[in-house]
């Protein structure tokens, strides 16, 4: 793959060599937008437009080969995710609501020691996920997402704006708080995560009300 | 023995602990199941959270920065041109402004002073270099019907052959002047064929006039001029029109038609009568005619051609722009 042609390509002026640098990269830019914003397909899909025009306008700057690309473009992606939060002032998801409506939280937990294969094969690991994600801080959220999208702690570093150090800790604790979520033992919104049962009584696909992981947010999800 | 911070087994896991760390987590992991468990859950849920499957882009998004349709040379040289046309427009109407003003102040001092025989006299010898030398040698001879044509009828011929002897010294070249064309009518057959059939009969004028007096021959010279100055400005008024601009009514062109009209009436229409067979064969001489202008309108030639070109260009470049957006 000739991505390096391709950057300087773009570098001396070329949009379309950058266009196929998008190509290439959209797949893990829209991957970490989506649930960095909570899944809003709207939200992602406008982060990584303006995104790629901020890279398209600083390509110029970009020092390094293929792999430090990535990373560079990572950190636009996620600097413009963090611009739209705030931006429009919405909070990602609530917890994998477990009371919405009054009604029972319906996405079944994985059993601990299930493979992720296991689960997916009788429910959405997708939406199971995404809704976890949801209810880390964004700091947890953004290094579970570089972790996911392939990227080392010299790399999340670098696109973080933090020390090493700093994302050794962080993706430690935001493992644990995703274990703890996926096992049970931290219930969303606070409740006990005894509620094992629950998942039991569970006949419904997930999916019913997850439908998947790009899908907007059902209408009235966010109680004002 | 204290266990191992969970930050450790974090990086265990990705590999990034340095040989003696992880010599030391894995020494402690062979001997405390707590950390055992400890990091088979973290693991667990680490190969959860990657096994999250690749959210697609939405169908159509293709997040790429726009690419102009048109390179931004394009655009300039878009620009280019049409500020190019405009300037060469402007330019034109100014020219044509000008050599307007200055054709008629041309005519209009001609027909004030109303020194034919001068004008007449500078005119003849350059008619030497114009189309019709034939004409330039029967000037230079003051014996212009016979040698104008060989088409013409003896008759007229002769007459002006005899009336020359008499007219010759007030009129000898009157009748080419008559008959000299701007280099611009040329190009126009029925009025090329027109002012040949003018001159044609001003010269039949100058021969019948030749009977009497020289004064009437003279004022039917000067008269004869007049006309064809008149005649080249209503010419050169036709082409300023052509080109867009409309010229007013040039009054001085009227009044020298007028002027010209008045002391030819009287002799030369009836003298014309017998040689009356010779107009055919005039009109088709006319093009072998002596094409020269009057010294005002001579040297304003080479700025009509200038106007011309200037026209050309400004229509080329009009051209050239609309093809150029029409692609677009």
């Amino acid at each position: 793959m000739d991505i390096e042609a391709w950057i300087r390509r773009a570098q001396a002026g070329d949009p379309n060599a950058f266009n196929q640098l998008v190509d290439v990269f959209r797949g893990v830019s829209y991957h970490v937008a989506l649930h960095h914003v909570g899944s809003v397909t709207e939200l992602a899909e406008e982060a990584c437009q303006e995104a790629m025009l901020s890279a398209w306008q600083a390509i110029a700057r970009f020092e390094g080969d293929g792999r430090a690309f990535r990373a560079w473009l990572i950190r636009i992606v996620v600097n413009a995710c963090r611009d739209k939060m705030r931006h429009e002032r919405r909070r990602p998801h609530e917890p994998i609501e477990v009371e919405r409506n009054g009604e029972t939280w319906e996405l079944p937990l994985p059993d601990p020691g299930q493979s992720p294969e296991a689960y997916a094969a009788n429910a959405d690991l997708g939406a199971l996920l995404s809704a976890a994600l949801q209810i880390l801080s964004p700091e947890h959220r953004e290094v579970i997402l570089l972790d996911h999208a392939g990227f080392d702690y010299a790399e999340m570093a670098g696109i973080l704006a933090v020390e090493v150090g700093t994302v050794k800790s962080r993706l430690s604790r935001a493992r644990t708080a995703m274990r703890d979520l996926l096992a049970g033992r931290i219930g969303p919104a606070g409740t006990e995560p005894a509620a094992r049962g629950r998942r039991s009584q569970v006949a419904s696909r997930p999916a019913a009300r997850f439908p998947d992981t790009a899908a907007p947010r059902e209408p009235g999800a966010n109680p004002p | 023995m204290n266990h191992i911070p969970t930050e450790s087994l974090s990086a265990y896991l990705d590999h990034q602990l340095s040989t003696d760390q992880r010599h030391q987590v894995e020494q402690h992991l062979s001997e405390c199941h707590v950390c055992r468990d400890e990091l088979a859950t973290l693991s667990w849920s680490v190969a959860f959270t990657r096994a999250m499957p690749r959210s697609d882009v939405p169908f159509g998004r293709s997040f790429h920065v726009p690419v102009p349709a048109a390179p931004a040379q394009k655009d300039q040289a878009r620009r280019g041109p049409r500020w190019w046309s405009m300037m060469a427009a402007a330019s034109l109407g100014v020219a044509v402004l000008v050599i307007g003003i200055a054709l008629r102040q041309g005519v209009g001092s001609l027909t004030g002073d109303d020194t034919g025989r001068a004008r007449v006299a500078a005119v003849a010898p350059e008619m030497s270099d114009a189309v019709g030398e034939q004409a330039a040698e029967s000037a230079v001879r003051g014996n212009i019907a016979p040698e104008r044509d060989e088409t013409v009828s003896d008759a007229a011929a002769e007459s002006g052959g005899a009336g020359s002897e008499v007219a010759a010294p007030a009129a000898p070249g009157a009748p080419p002047a008559a008959v000299a064309a701007q280099p611009a009518l040329a190009a126009t057959p029925a009025i090329r064929a027109d002012l040949a059939a003018r001159a044609s009969e001003i010269a039949d004028g100058v021969g019948g006039g030749a009977d009497e007096p020289a004064g009437p021959a003279d004022a039917a010279a000067a008269a004869a001029l007049v006309t064809v100055e008149a005649e080249a400005t209503r010419v050169t008024e036709r082409d300023g029109a052509a080109a867009g601009l409309t010229g007013p009514p040039n009054l001085t062109a009227a009044l020298a038609t007028e002027t010209a009209a008045t002391p030819t009436v009287a002799a030369p229409r009836r003298a014309v009568r017998n040689p009356a067979p010779a107009k055919p064969p005039a009109v088709r001489s006319g093009p072998r005619t002596a094409q020269t202008l009057p010294v005002q309108s001579r040297r304003l030639g080479p700025a009509i051609w200038v106007v011309v070109a200037l026209a050309a260009l400004g229509i080329l470049q009009i051209v050239r722009v609309r093809r150029r957006r029409g692609v677009q």
